[in-house]
């Protein structure tokens, strides 16, 4: 069930990828992540992934829910919602069931809004 | 004259100062029970792995390998913890403990190392000579260290 309202309550995640981390491979998570670090592998999450400012993602993401406030080369997709923050910026293609692109952000891939 | 003051409790300022903790501190890297890292970790803080590291772990702090955390490759950093289970090798600049649940099936180099009764350790064991500015304490607590530290003459 997606909601359309603006959904900016951030929940508590518990897992954190820190600025100053790098992950030289993928990540597979059964729950929220936040990531401030470089990761340069694949995101997959059955939950919410955040990207933080800090963040430097080299490659894809695919989650339940996405909010990008850092970079991204790489597709993402998204069962949920995409959400670009301004400030953030995807180089890769984007689908989603809903996709917010906020004013300051950068996107330069293809949109895909798919609902099921 | 000051013979019949009251005796309050007073606490000396040094006994004062925090003694390092074995909980993580703010902003360490958190990788939760059910987080699958294909890849090594690298960086500077402290990482806390729940979860399962395929690779190597290096971090400049500490490295909290939580139980049911389970580390596949090497772990490099000042000062690890394991209560989980860790195949490869550890490499700690500081120390290392391994609590009563640690299952250890790697060869552990450091200056300082502490097993629990009831830890799986199973690899060599290399005390390493302590690191510059640490002497391998030759009393206990703070005065085994001040008294260090006021013969030491600098370099």
């Amino acid at each position: 069930m997606e909601e359309t309202t603006v959904s900016d309550e951030q929940p508590e995640i518990d897992s954190v990828i820190s600025r100053g981390i790098v992950v030289d491979g993928d990540i597979d998570a059964g729950e929220d992540i936040r990531i401030g670090g470089t990761v340069k592998g694949t995101i997959r999450s059955s939950g919410y992934v955040l990207v933080e400012p800090s963040a430097v993602i080299e490659a894809g993401i695919q989650a339940a829910r996405i909010r990008i406030q850092g970079k991204v080369s790489g597709d993402v997709e998204a069962s949920g919602r995409v959400e670009i923050d301004g400030g953030g910026k995807l180089y890769g293609n984007c689908t989603a069931a809903s996709i917010r692109i906020n004013e300051g952000a950068v996107f330069e891939g293809r949109s895909n809004v798919r609902r099921k | 004259m000051f013979i019949f003051g009251k005796k309050k409790a007073r606490i000396a300022p040094a006994a004062l100062a925090p003694a390092p903790t074995e909980t993580p501190a703010k902003e360490e890297t958190r990788i939760g029970a059910t987080i699958t890292v294909r890849g090594s970790i690298s960086g500077s803080g402290a990482a806390v792995i729940s979860g399962t590291v395929n690779g190597d772990c290096t971090v400049d702090k500490a490295i909290y390998l939580e139980r049911g955390g389970t580390i596949e490759g090497a772990a490099k950093s000042g000062r690890i913890h394991i209560r989980g289970r860790i195949v490869g090798r550890v490499e700690a600049g500081q120390s290392v403990d391994c609590s009563a649940s640690a299952q250890v099936e790697a060869d552990l180099l450091t200056p300082s190392l502490s097993i629990e009764a009831g830890a799986l350790v199973n690899g060599r064991i290399e005390i390493l000579p302590a690191p510059a500015g640490v002497g391998h304490s030759t009393g206990t607590g703070e005065r085994g260290r001040n008294r260090k530290r006021a013969s030491r003459t600098l370099p």
